[in-house]
């Protein structure tokens, strides 16, 4: 007995041993995917509102700024706008005080476009280089848009030649920068600010803000803990368009970014209810950071991981999918701008996050592949076959839990 | 027994693991990091000093004379040592670990812009501690450029000034009080602080690999990013404050002193010995032993390099007197101020974290 006693309590040992030694591998837990799944024993209120003492405690501007400056500079890009090259990366990368922007409050600002981009803690705070090289292709666009597409806006466009399809106007691959900027940003700034930065670990995590929160430890001078101002932040990256109502955001009105994007995807029959899910998560997790409920802020926050990058995934895949019927069909006007759309959301697949792994979907260097395969000789004239559309297509939703065919729609 | 000698056994080797997870937390890699150390210690940072203490040595022989006999010859050569001196600075001023981070020796050597009306007052006073921190911007090399450069209008009033025993007991505490720092941190390198910093070669926000690395990144950042060209220029505000150019008095010295900086800066990351142009272990070796590379699969040390290199050309571009040219072409600036922030940005980011150096530095949230 005694014997079996040793035994046992060395057996006890020894787990808790192996315990300690593989604390670092335990499995990921379950995602959760709908909000519905989650037990909630705190109030959450109907619309995004939340005060204290009566006073709201919601604050988003810099978002709002952000978002006004960058709808700008996408009507910078129209052909004849008439903006220099220099003119456009100067409102891309504003500083304060200059006169980049039509109003006085953007110009007066000291926020910018350029600076967020790529610019997430948790993707990036260890990576100047790619930061970089993603903001470098990003001025790129709006460089070329002025250098390759501007000058050549009156001659017609053909494999290999720069010019106008349509009302469309494209490189010598088809592709319509102002797109890839659009589409790009859409990752580079939304979806990496909000699922890398502001909902990201080192922020989400970070122990002292945290206790902020706990005490109610106010940030001086405001109304909100630092934590609530952050889950703010990237709700306002979302729902901060100034023409959209940040309390009920239903209508997508002026937005040209992720919330325009998650309406389309919620307006196919295969997907609809991710706006509601993804607004009732935003609402979930403020509410929960308000009742000190972290665990159920992280689950909302996986929600939000795996809806918002839906988004992004069924996007790709749908505009990829629209090209390929527009080129069979030669409607190379609808077909060069769709395939545009596409290019800038595979492009923003780098930012996404799966909440099973923590990291994005897709890869930089997976990305600039299925980019690379995109470009290759006379880029989006030569892919009229719909080899390379379906290859791309599957190689993403497969990742996903939709399939080709129902983001197609 | 055959079941408790299995179970014992099994027990051991799961303690081993976690032992090993131990020992890995010290090393992290297989680089090492004690010969990185020795090489800093022994070929750089110890000859740096001794070099530095060399020309103050120099520097107090002239000041000396000079305050003794306060004629041209003797205020030129003053002069010149003045600027071997600070020149020899720029070389040890990212070495602010052990007795120099103890002393403060950066702080006190040189803060600027100067308080010249506190020097004044202190001159008139004849009665001043430099050892308390409220006195760092009245001394150093900034107060020596003053009192030698700038005190008056021509030589011949300098000269002049000097018949004041409170004007030459001032450039003699000064000197004095730098020379004493250097030697003091000199004297620990040699004795006992240099066994101590190699011997300190494991993992952690206190050990010497760690630690001299921050303090790298940090000078690079604050004192020769921001204090030389950022603050000077007004790179936030847009509203330049030429007047906090480094060696402001003297003016026309200020580009020599900043490519000096950044030269050494480079060469303390390519581990080059100091007055020879061999390279021994270095954070660049570092990295190419663990064959670091960047998102676009190029060499990351590589990659330092040349952005270093960029920033060595540009500087050496712009014009001596950086008070003037800020004046004129501010512009000039902001492109070298960009230049020098690509260098910290990827030294902060890729670097330490290729390295496993934590930071213990804290950006603030731009937002």
């Amino acid at each position: 007995m005694k014997k079996y006693l040793l035994n046992t309590s060395m057996l006890f040992v020894m787990s808790t041993t192996f315990l300690a030694c593989n604390e670092e591998d335990s499995p990921v837990n379950l995602s959760k995917k709908n909000v519905n799944d989650i037990d909630v024993e705190f109030n959450v209120p109907s619309t995004y509102v939340f005060e204290r003492d009566g006073v709201s405690t919601v604050s988003f501007g810099g978002q709002t700024t952000r978002l006004s400056m960058a709808k700008e500079i996408l009507g910078y890009l129209a052909v004849d706008s008439g903006k220099s090259e220099q003119a456009l990366e100067a409102a891309f990368a504003h500083t304060a005080g200059a006169n980049d922007f039509s109003s006085t409050e953007l110009n007066e600002s000291s926020k910018s476009v350029k600076s967020k981009v790529a610019a997430s803690d948790d993707l990036f705070g260890d990576d100047a280089l790619a930061k970089e090289a993603i903001q470098a292709l990003m001025s790129g666009f709006l460089k070329k848009q002025v250098t390759e597409v501007a000058p050549n806006s009156l001659i017609e466009a053909a494999p290999g030649v720069a010019g106008f399809v349509g009302s469309r106007y494209v490189s010598a691959k088809g592709l319509e920068y102002n797109q890839a900027f659009n589409k790009g940003l859409i990752g580079a700034l939304i979806v990496d600010q909000v699922l890398n930065n502001y909902l990201g670990d080192n922020r989400i995590s970070n122990e002292s803000y945290i206790a902020d929160n706990t005490t109610e430890t106010l940030e001086s001078g405001k109304n909100y803990t630092k934590y609530e101002h952050h889950f703010d932040e990237a709700y306002g990256y979302v729902y901060g368009d100034a023409t959209v109502d940040g309390e009920s955001p239903i209508t997508t009105e002026g937005d040209k970014f992720l919330f325009k994007y998650i309406a389309k995807v919620n307006g196919d029959s295969d997907f609809s209810g991710i706006q509601d899910q993804i607004f009732k998560a935003f609402k979930l997790g403020r509410s929960a950071v308000v009742a000190n409920e972290y665990d159920v802020l992280r689950d909302a926050i996986e929600i939000l991981q795996y809806q918002i990058s839906k988004v992004i995934g069924v996007r790709a895949v749908h505009y990829l999918q629209a090209g390929k019927e527009d080129l069979a069909s030669k409607a190379y006007a609808s077909a060069l701008h769709g395939l545009s759309e596409g290019y800038g959301f595979i492009y923003s697949l780098q930012f996404t996050r799966n909440p099973k792994t923590d990291a994005p979907y897709f890869t930089f260097a997976e990305v600039n592949a299925m980019i690379a395969k995109l470009e290759k000789g006379n880029g989006f004239w030569d892919l009229a076959d719909g080899v390379v559309l379906d290859e791309i297509s599957n190689q993403i939703s497969a990742k996903f839990d939709f399939t080709t065919a129902q983001a197609a729609e | 027994m055959i079941k408790n000698s299995f179970l014992i056994l099994l027990f051991s080797l799961c303690i081993a693991s976690c032992m090993t997870d131990a020992d890995e937390q010290c090393t992290t890699d297989d680089f090492d990091r004690g010969a990185m150390l020795n090489n800093w210690a022994e070929n750089i940072i110890i000859p740096a000093y001794e070099n530095y203490t060399n020309k103050l040595e120099d520097l107090k022989i002239d000041l000396v004379a000079f305050s003794d006999t306060p004629n041209q010859t003797n205020l030129d050569k003053a002069r010149t040592s003045w600027l071997g001196a600070y020149i020899a600075w720029q070389k040890v001023a990212l070495f602010q670990i052990g007795k120099a981070e103890v002393l403060r020796l950066r702080d006190y050597t040189n803060t600027y812009p100067l308080d010249a009306v506190g020097v004044e007052n202190n001159i008139a006073s004849d009665s001043y501690d430099l050892s308390l921190s409220t006195e760092m911007d009245k001394q150093g090399f900034p107060a020596l450029d003053y009192l030698l450069n700038g005190v008056k209008d021509s030589d011949l009033e300098i000269l002049n000034i000097y018949d004041n025993t409170s004007y030459t007991n001032y450039l003699r505490a000064v000197v004095t009080r730098l020379e004493d720092m250097a030697l003091s941190v000199l004297q620990d390198w040699k004795t006992s602080y240099k066994s101590i910093f190699v011997t300190n070669e494991c993992s952690s926000a206190t050990a010497s690999v760690d630690k001299l690395t921050n303090d790298f990144i940090f000078n690079f950042e604050k004192h020769i990013r921001v204090a030389k060209i950022g603050k000077p220029i007004g790179f936030f505000t847009n509203t330049p404050v030429p007047e906090a150019v480094e060696a402001f008095y003297k003016k026309d010295v200020s580009k020599e002193l900043f490519v000096v900086a950044i030269q050494a800066s480079r060469d303390f990351f390519a581990g080059k010995h100091f007055n020879s142009n061999t390279e021994g272990i270095s954070l660049k070796s570092y990295l190419t032993d663990l064959n670091i590379q960047t998102v676009t699969e190029k060499s990351l040390s590589v990659e330092i390099l040349e952005r270093m290199d960029k920033a060595l050309s540009t500087a050496n571009g712009l014009e001596d007197n950086f008070y003037n040219q800020i004046i004129a072409d501010r512009d000039a600036f902001v492109v070298m101020r960009n230049e020098l922030h690509s260098v910290v940005e990827v030294l902060k980011t890729n670097m330490i974290a290729a390295l496993k150096i934590k930071a213990d530095f804290n950006d603030t949230d731009g937002d």
